[in-house]
C-alpha cells in the first residue's frame, strides 16, 4: 500500500514539476520569441505555402473564429468519408467493414471535437488507414485547434485596446509542429521500448499456454497513444484503452502515460502567467486548479484502495482495493489516480472499468466532466476557467463596491450574458440529454428494446450510466461508464449533437469574450481595482465554480451515485 | 458496409447546419 501511495505522490509531483519548464516554453512558442524549435521553420512554411495562408496577418476575433469553424468542417467531411469508405480503403490488413452512418456520424464527430467517445473497438471498428489518418490526425489538430483558441484569447488579454487577437493558422501548426509532435516522438520512443507495437502486419496469430491458437491484435498503436494522452483526446487504440496490455504494457508506461494527461493542460495554466508576464496570476489559478484536483484524487484513492464493502461483509480479504475492473499491474491506487486525471483534464483514456468504480468515486469522476474547468482539455479547459473567472469578477465586483475590470478591462453587461449563457448551456444539454434518455427508457420500453435495451444494470447505477453518457460528451471527455449499450442510433446520434453544441459554442463564446473585452479602453491598475492574482480571489473564483457547476447537477446526483453508495 | 444513402445525406447536411448555426453565433455574440 505505502508503494502504491508513493507511485502516486511520485506522479503528481512529476506532472507539476515538468508542467513548468513547459510551460515557460509554449509562452515563447506563442510569443514568437526564439526557442530550440526554431529547426521547423521550413515544415511549417511549407503547411502555410500549401494551405494558401499568411500567418502573420492578425485577424479579427469574427476572422478567427471563422478560421477555426472553416476547418473543422473540412475535416468532419473528411472524416465521414473516409470512415464509411475504409472497407474498401488500403491498409486493413484484418478486412474490416466501413462504419454505418449514425456511427461514422458520431465517431467523425467526437473526434473532431476533441472528445474521443468511442461507440466501437479499435480492433474491429476501424483500419490502420482511418486509426492514422482520421483518429491520430485529429487527435492532433483538435488539441492543436483548443490550444490555438487559448492562445489568441492570451493574446488579446496581453495587448491594451487590440482589434485582433493574432492569427490562427500561426498558432495552430505552432502548437502541432514545437509543442504536441515533439513530446508525442518522446513518449512515442518510451512507449515501444515498454513493448508497445508499431507496425502494420496486421492480427498475429499466437499459441496460448494451453496450446490453442489465439489472433492477436496490433498496429501503429505506439504513434497514437502519445498523441491520446498529450492531446487530452483520449481514444485508445484497442477498445479496451489503456487497461489493454499492447496499450499500457507496464508501471512505467502507466506513469507516463497518466503524466502526459496532465503535463499540457498544467503547462498551460503557466504559459498563461509567462505568456502576460503575470506569473502570480497562473499561481493563483494553478493553485485552485491542483487543490480541486488533488480533492478528487483523495477521494478516488480513499475508496479504490478502501475495498467494496458488499465483499468485505462476504469475508473476502481486500488487501488490493477494489479490484473489479482494475488491472493487477497498476493497482487500485493508480487506477483511482488515473480515474480523476482523465476526468480533470477531458481527456477521456481509462485504464481500468469506471463502471466498477465505487459510486463516489464515480460521482467524483462525473463531477470533474460537469465542472470542466480543474485543468481540463488542453487549451479549452483554462478557456473553461476564463469563463467563470469573468462571472467571479462581476460578482465580486459588485459584492465589494468595485468596478468589475479583468486586466484592465471592464467586464459589462455582454461579456456577462456570455459567460452566463456558457455555464448554463453545460448542465442544461446534460440534463436534458439524460432526462430524454430516462424518460425514454421508462415510457418507450418497446422503442428501448428495439435499440438492444440499453442497460444492464437499471436502478441508481443505470441512471449514473446515462448521467456518465452525456457528462462525457458535454464535457468532451470520451470516457464511458461502458456498461450501456451505447452503439445504437439513439445514443449515437444524440451524443454527437451535444458533442458538436458543447465544443463550438463555448469556444466561440469564450473567444467573443476575448475579443469584446481586448477592444475595450485599457484601465491602468488603481486603489479600486479588484486584484485577481490573490489567494482570495482565488477562493471567490473556486466558490463560483462550486455553486454554479458542482451545484447543478446535485439533484441528479443525489439519484444516481449518492443513492448507491448509501445502498451498499 | 452497412450504407443508407438518405442516412448519409441527412447527417452529411446537418452536419453542415451546425457549422452554419456557429457561424451565426459569432453575429449574435457581436451584437448581444
Amino acid at each position: 500500500m505505502n508503494t502504491e501511495i508513493l507511485g502516486i505522490a511520485l506522479q503528481i509531483i512529476l506532472m507539476v514539476a515538468l508542467s513548468y519548464p513547459l510551460g515557460k516554453y509554449i509562452a515563447k512558442v506563442y510569443k514568437g520569441d526564439k526557442t530550440w524549435s526554431d529547426f521547423m521553420k521550413p515544415v511549417e512554411k511549407m503547411i502555410y505555402k500549401l494551405g494558401g495562408v499568411n500567418p502573420q496577418e492578425e485577424m479579427s476575433w469574427q476572422t478567427f473564429l471563422k478560421a477555426l469553424l472553416g476547418i473543422n468542417l473540412i475535416w468532419f467531411l473528411w472524416g465521414m468519408i473516409l470512415l464509411l469508405l475504409q472497407g474498401v480503403l488500403p491498409l486493413n490488413p484484418d478486412g474490416n467493414s466501413g462504419q454505418s452512418v449514425h456511427q461514422a456520424f458520431n465517431t467523425c464527430i467526437s473526434f473532431m471535437v476533441n472528445c474521443n467517445l468511442q461507440h466501437y473497438s479499435g480492433e474491429s471498428g476501424l483500419t490502420y488507414l482511418t486509426q492514422l489518418s482520421v483518429i491520430m490526425l485529429f487527435q492532433f489538430i483538435t488539441a492543436a485547434t483548443g490550444m490555438a483558441a487559448m492562445a489568441g484569447i492570451m493574446k488579446s488579454m496581453a495587448t491594451h485596446n487590440a482589434r485582433t487577437i493574432g492569427n490562427f493558422w500561426y498558432f495552430l501548426v505552432r502548437s502541432c509542429t514545437r509543442i504536441l509532435l515533439p513530446l508525442s516522438l518522446v513518449v512515442g520512443i518510451l512507449l515501444i521500448a515498454e513493448g508497445v507495437p508499431m507496425e502494420f502486419g496486421g492480427k498475429k496469430q499466437i499459441e496460448t499456454l494451453e496450446g490453442a491458437p489465439q489472433l492477436i491484435s496490433q498496429g501503429p498503436a505506439a504513434a497514437i497513444i502519445p498523441i491520446k494522452q498529450l492531446g487530452t483526446n483520449g481514444g485508445g487504440f484497442f477498445g479496451a484503452n489503456s487497461s489493454h496490455p499492447l496499450e499500457n504494457p507496464t508501471y512505467f508506461t502507466n506513469l507516463v502515460e497518466c503524466c502526459s494527461i496532465m503535463l499540457i493542460p498544467m503547462a498551460l495554466v503557466f504559459a498563461l502567467g509567462f505568456y502576460l508576464n503575470r506569473k502570480k496570476l497562473a499561481y493563483s489559478i494553478f493553485g485552485v486548479m491542483l487543490f480541486a484536483y488533488l480533492v478528487g484524487v483523495f477521494i478516488n484513492i480513499k475508496y479504490e484502495m478502501g475495498g467494496n464493502p458488499r465483499i468485505d461483509a462476504m469475508g473476502i480479504l481486500q488487501e488490493h482495493g477494489a479490484m473489479e475492473g482494475k488491472e493487477i499491474r497498476f493497482g487500485s491506487g493508480a487506477t483511482a489516480l488515473w480515474s480523476v486525471s482523465t476526468t480533470v483534464t477531458s481527456n477521456g483514456s481509462v485504464n481500468g472499468m469506471h463502471d466498477s468504480t465505487m459510486p463516489l468515486s464515480g460521482m467524483v469522476q462525473m463531477l470533474n466532466m460537469q465542472i470542466n474547468t480543474w485543468f481540463g482539455g488542453v487549451g479549452v479547459g483554462w478557456m473553461n476557467y476564463y469563463t467563470f473567472l469573468i462571472i467571479a469578477v462581476f460578482i465580486s465586483g459588485l459584492m465589494v463596491g468595485r468596478t468589475p475590470e479583468f486586466l484592465g478591462k471592464k467586464v459589462e453587461a455582454r461579456e456577462m450574458k456570455i459567460a452566463t449563457l456558457l455555464a448554463l448551456l453545460h448542465p442544461f444539454v446534460i440534463l436534458t440529454g439524460t432526462a430524454l434518455a430516462s424518460y425514454l427508457f421508462v415510457k418507450s420500453p418497446g422503442f428501448v428494446a428495439a435499440e438492444g435495451g440499453w442497460l444492464n444494470n437499471p436502478g441508481f447505477h443505470g441512471l449514473s450510466e446515462f448521467l456518465y453518457e452525456y457528462t462525457s460528451s458535454a464535457a468532451n471527455n470520451g470516457s464511458g461508464f461502458e456498461g450501456l449499450s451505447d452503439n445504437t442510433r439513439f445514443w449515437n446520434y444524440s451524443c454527437g449533437i451535444i458533442l458538436i453544441l458543447s465544443r463550438f459554442i463555448p469556444i466561440i463564446g469564450q473567444v467573443a469574450i476575448a475579443g469584446l473585452l481586448g477592444k475595450k479602453k485599457y484601465i491602468p491598475q488603481g486603489s479600486g481595482t479588484l486584484r485577481t492574482d490573490t489567494a482570495t480571489f482565488g477562493a471567490m473564483t473556486f466558490a463560483v465554480i462550486l455553486i454554479i457547476a458542482a451545484l447543478s447537477f446535485f439533484p441528479a446526483h443525489a439519484l444516481s451515485t449518492i443513492a448507491e453508495h448509501f445502498s451498499l | 458496409m452497412n450504407f443508407d444513402v438518405w442516412e448519409f445525406l441527412i447527417c452529411i447536411l446537418s452536419g453542415i447546419a451546425f457549422f452554419g448555426l456557429f457561424y451565426k453565433c459569432i453575429d449574435w455574440f457581436d451584437k448581444i
